[in-house]
């Protein structure tokens, strides 16, 4: 049934989504072409595709809470809550579905930098180590200088952190709403309340533990200066530590919010 | 075992009693009419019943079990508002309840929307109020489910298609099922009921035969429902 | 099919008159098979069991009966019919004179304004 819902949620969600990140690479491809021609289109091409960029993110964002609040708690929550699904279905669905557009529009937005910059067919040497004038050289530089395996197995780490933030983020959004709910009046306003107050409470238990995090980055910064391999051990750690503490902060506000879906649902 | 069981059942909101310790049995093979004024507690009872409201206190079983996954694949639920997602169309909606309920017949779907000339490819955002409600009662009468519960099924629309929903309902008949009706429109729907329910401010006020109780009041049950409730 | 449910009577002693008014009527022929109990029921816009119920009574008074592997049908005994007749004609006698001696006439007067309005419709 989950497999279901997720068909379903992809649906709704990729309707708006596909056609915005399609329009955002078709921008970046234009932009590309229009610094190698070097005309005046330079400029409009810059706005539209910025403009699409923001569209993208803050869209991601706007369907991440509305997909909550107008799925599961409008009215078309009387459909969504009496489908044979458990409650704990119905979150999954939502958390994977935004972990997966958040993923997809970061990997949209990679491959527009991407594009343009294979599209103007500039050189960004100033941006790189020595002297790069591709992204592929700029990859076996990093798989000679660290080895293969352990870039591969960095990047798939970073992946994995991005993912579990964005899907801490995704439930946090989520355990607020779902208290913002519970309310009867003002309910935007007080789930933004419990959103900031959710963050707060964050930040106060990172800072508690943070002194670890301080000596961790002052040790990476000496392994970077030192310009040596370890280097990634160092961003290994702090990968390793965020995906262990956002995990925890989204597996409370999966609690949180599944306890308020199953046992104090009123919808109206 | 009766189809539908509540003990105690109760909901309170705050200081607010809106279902007050009932005790009702329903039985499958019935038609059975849940009439109240507004506020009354239909609603709260129904909601209870699909698992969308947990009771303060007592209980509801619907075939023996607690509302849950097992009961929400039996019971077919036809709520007062509209509630299915705008930019679908009738295609897809037809696709979502073929994958999620097992019991949901395609081909009887297709019939009554061939009936009501719905066309396949038409979304929900360009029908007309009347025709989401058809949409939505046709949805749940395609099913083959154990437990029905309408909640006003003929209140928005013409009556042609009030005609159509009623002996839609009386064709479905089924044996093993109970059809749980709540209206206002008592006049219109009490021939179809076996047993009718009064309830009042949260209490069960009346359970009788519907034949019964025009035998007993010499009225028909729009009249003894007005003289219960006059304002 | 005209069906007219009124107001505080049972709907299934309804059914049994208007459906025994129909058989007698013609509206049936004797031998004719019935439709299903559910379609009657949705034919005439009331629970199928109040309709089952009727024609469970109608059996039993004679004037349908059931071949278990082919349905129902109207009866084809003349005598059986002629009665029903005569009890429904009685019912309406009854009535009648319930009405209008509501009106204050008594039965003498009744008999007689009968009689004066068939004399004059001839």
């Amino acid at each position: 049934m989950l497999g279901s819902l997720l068909k379903y949620e992809f649906s709704a969600v990729g309707r708006i989504m596909l056609p915005l990140l399609g329009a955002l690479l078709a921008a970046s491809a234009v932009l590309g072409f229009a610094i190698r021609a070097g005309s005046n289109i330079g400029t409009a091409a810059v706005l539209v595709y910025a403009v699409l960029f923001v569209a993208a993110m803050l869209t991601t964002l706007i369907l991440i809470i509305q997909r909550f609040s107008k799925n599961l708690l409008g009215s078309e929550g009387y459909l969504m809550f009496t489908l044979p699904v458990s409650t704990g279905s119905q979150l999954w669905n939502k958390t994977i579905s935004a972990i997966i557009w958040c993923l997809l529009t970061n990997i949209a937005v990679v491959i527009s930098w991407i594009l343009i910059m294979v599209c103007s067919d500039a050189d960004f040497s100033a941006m790189t180590y020595g002297n790069v004038n591709s992204v592929g050289d700029f990859i076996s530089q990093a798989f000679d200088y660290f080895g293969k395996g352990q870039v591969i197995g960095t990047a798939v780490e970073l992946l994995a952190v991005v993912m579990i933030v964005s899907g801490s983020l995704a439930l946090k959004v989520y355990a607020s709403i779902a208290v913002g709910h519970e309310v009867e009046n003002h309910r935007g306003i007080c789930s933004v309340g419990v959103f900031i107050g959710f963050s707060i409470l964050e930040s106060i238990i990172l800072n508690a533990v943070g002194d670890k995090f301080g000596d961790i980055g002052k040790d990476i910064a000496v392994k970077i200066a030192d310009n040596t391999a370890n280097a990634l051990t160092g961003v290994h750690e702090v990968a390793i530590s965020i995906g262990i503490v956002m995990a925890i902060f989204g597996a409370i506000y999966f609690a949180a919010t599944w306890f308020i879906m199953d046992r104090k649902l009123n919808l109206d | 075992m009766s189809i539908i069981e509540c003990r105690d059942l109760t909901k309170r909101y705050g200081s607010l009693t809106a279902v007050n310790n009932i005790n009702l049995d329903l039985e499958k093979g019935r038609i059975i009419g849940l009439l109240g004024p507004n506020g009354s507690g239909k609603t709260t009872f129904i909601k209870m019943a699909n698992g969308l409201l947990k009771p303060t206190a007592g209980t509801i079983t619907i075939d023996g079990n607690v509302p849950g996954v097992q009961t929400k694949s039996v019971i077919a639920y036809l709520p007062d508002r509209e509630y299915l997602p705008d930019y679908m169309t009738v295609g897809k909606i037809k696709r979502l309840y073929s994958d999620f309920y097992f019991d949901f017949n395609e081909e009887k779907a297709n019939a009554m929307l061939q009936s009501l000339n719905i066309p396949e490819n038409m979304s929900i955002r360009k029908m007309s109020k009347g025709t989401k409600e058809k949409l939505q009662l046709i949805m749940v009468m395609a099913r083959d489910a154990k437990v029905y519960f309408l909640d006003e099924p003929i209140g928005g629309v013409d009556p042609a298609a009030r005609d159509y929903i009623l002996r839609t309902i009386i064709s479905n008949y089924n044996p093993e099922a109970a059809v749980v009706i709540s209206t206002h429109l008592i006049a219109d729907v009490e021939s179809v009921l076996d047993d009718v329910v009064f309830i009042q401010n949260g209490n069960i006020v009346l359970h009788k035969g519907a034949d019964e109780l025009r035998a007993e009041s010499g009225k028909s049950v729009d009249g003894v429902f007005r003289e219960v409730f006059r304002c | 099919m005209e069906w007219n449910f009124k107001d505080g009577q049972p709907i299934y002693s309804q059914i049994i008159d208007q459906m025994s008014l129909k058989i007698v009527s013609g509206a049936f022929n004797p031998g004719d098979k019935l439709p299903s109990v559910r379609d009657l029921a949705a034919d005439a816009g009331v629970n199928p069991n109040t309709m089952q119920r009727a024609l469970a009574e109608l059996e039993r008074m004679g004037l349908l009966f059931t071949e278990r592997t082919s349905g129902r049908f109207i009866t084809k005994e003349e005598r059986v019919l002629e009665n029903i007749q005569k009890e429904l004609g009685r019912k309406y006698i009854i009535e009648l004179f319930e009405n209008l001696e509501k009106l204050g006439m008594t039965k003498e007067e009744i008999v007689q304004a009968v009689t004066e309005w068939a004399r004059e419709e001839k």
